[in-house]
């Protein structure tokens, strides 16, 4: 069964039309790709799943259930930004134990939960660090444990490497890769970047322009060069637009 | 380089300011009189007896227990309005409008007002510091919560912290840089006024006992009060609010 399904999903600001009747649903474990051109809506679409605003109409499920009707702390989705947004003020380790405390009351037990994703992304010997001492690559990674470490079902993440440079954003896409096989965690990535798209998804969703409609599902990924083509082709018509 | 460092280290240049200074000021007491303007032997004198005969501990620590009392009701009372203000956009609207008010209010006016209500008690001078301190520390708190970035909040509800755990986590430390330069002005103006307030009807502290020897013409014992106020103001300053800033300093961008 899909863990999550998203039905006839409208949203509107005000009368402006940001999506327009989205259908979508993903299979546990699956890494899904939302890809579309600036401004078409996608970050709404992931504030929609994460909860964080409701839809005009039409509904989103998690494990069959409605969002609406689901409490809101059992909405357990990790959610990684396009900035780190950790908080200045507190190092590594506390980041991270702020977010999960409420999840996990136990305090030895969060400490082997923070060691296992700081581990992962190889910044356990930074726990003590403030993250102005961090580069922009291992703010990142700590972002990225931090989403992991409150051990959600779902991962979204809104063009998380955007602010990056290649050398960082090709080593945080290996060791996105890596994290999701071990935790087998099911990821949407929303990016417009098609070095993103082909590199880390399974699944490929093309989003149009705003108001946001599904252009076309890839299915199967591995066969880039037709993929790139197209979605090359795609992003000159918006850009002509 | 090392030279330098060392210059800058122990103010050298300020140090030779004082001594010429009191050179100057050692020369003018001579022509116009210790009553007009004691030497500064006699003030040094006057320091060293009331340490050894302890009369110093008497009048400062009661100077800084209305004052410290004072200003810690105002911190909370501050906290708690900045609560209040982030909670309802009303609220703050009131709040804002009433700090306006508070910060024109002349100090004089609430001293005044304290000796009314209070009378002769401590209690006149920890009001007096609190109603002064308090729009100085709402301000800086009020201009910070116009500051704080909505992006963390985002992060807040995305992972369902609480009211409280927003409050501590977020919007606290986002206002604790702002809060901080509050408080380190707001101190500095509590002390000077509750000196004043002491001037008027309380027989301790050091706004007292610099009128009382102002009153008896020991002039020397009033330029031994004011040196003792500065020593204990830049002394607060280095201990708590240097100490404090330089946290702030060690997570800021």
């Amino acid at each position: 069964m899909a863990i999550l399904e998203v039905k006839n999903l409208k949203k509107e600001f005000e009368n402006l039309k940001i999506i327009d009747n989205i259908n979508f649903s993903i299979e546990s474990g699956e890494f899904l790709i939302l890809f579309g051109p600036n401004g078409c809506g996608k970050t709404t679409l992931l504030k929609l799943i994460a909860g964080l605003i409701e839809p005009t109409s039409g509904d989103i499920l998690l494990h069959g259930e409605s969002l609406k009707k689901k409490l809101n702390h059992l909405h357990k989705i990790g959610f990684v930004f396009q900035e780190d947004r950790l908080f200045p003020w507190k190092t590594v380790y506390e980041n991270l134990n702020i977010i999960i405390e409420h999840f996990f009351s136990d305090e030895r037990e969060r400490e082997v939960i923070i060691k296992k994703y700081l581990n992962l992304v190889g910044l356990w010997n930074f726990r003590d660090y403030y993250p102005n001492k961090l580069s922009g690559g291992m703010k990142q990674k700590v972002a990225l444990a931090r989403a992991f470490a409150i051990e959600p079902e779902i991962i979204l993440l809104d063009e998380p490497f955007g602010a990056l440079d290649i050398y960082s954003r090709e080593k945080l896409q290996d060791e996105t890769i890596k994290i999701w096989r071990e935790t087998n965690k099911t990821m949407i990535f929303v990016t417009h970047n098609i070095d993103d798209a082909l590199k880390m998804g399974q699944k490929i969703l093309l989003l149009s322009k705003r108001p946001s409609k599904i252009l076309k599902i890839f299915h199967d990924v591995s066969k880039k060069e037709n993929i790139k083509k197209e979605l090359k082709n795609i992003m000159k018509d918006y850009e002509n637009l | 380089m090392k030279q330098k460092n060392l210059i800058e280290k122990f103010h050298i240049p300020t140090f030779i300011v004082v001594v010429i200074l009191i050179i100057l000021w050692w020369l003018a007491s001579l022509k116009f009189g210790r009553y007009l303007l004691p030497t500064p032997s006699s003030v040094l004198s006057g320091l060293v007896n009331i340490v050894i005969s302890g009369v110093i501990w008497k009048h400062v620590l009661s100077t800084l227990f209305r004052v410290i009392l004072g200003f810690i009701f105002a911190i909370i009372a501050s906290l708690i309005f900045i609560l209040l203000a982030h909670k309802w956009k009303n609220a703050k609207i009131v709040i804002k409008d009433f700090n306006s008010i508070l910060n024109s209010f002349s100090v004089f006016v609430w001293i005044v007002l304290a000796l009314i209500w209070f009378g002769i008690t401590d209690s006149a001078a920890i009001f007096t510091t609190l109603m002064i301190t308090l729009p100085i520390l709402l301000s800086n708190l009020l201009e910070g919560l116009e500051h704080i970035d909505k992006r963390f909040l985002e992060v807040g509800s995305v992972y369902k912290l609480s009211k409280l755990d927003e409050f501590r986590n977020i919007i606290l430390p986002s206002l604790f840089p702002s809060f901080i330069g509050g408080m380190r002005a707001g101190f500095g103006l509590g002390l000077k006024i509750s000196v004043v307030a002491e001037m008027f009807g309380v027989t301790t502290g050091i706004g007292y006992i610099l009128n009382y020897s102002r009153e008896i013409l020991a002039t020397d014992m009033v330029f031994v009060w004011a040196i003792i106020l500065i020593l204990i103001m830049i002394l607060i300053d280095k201990l708590i609010f240097e100490t404090l800033t330089k946290k702030v300093k060690k997570w800021q961008y």
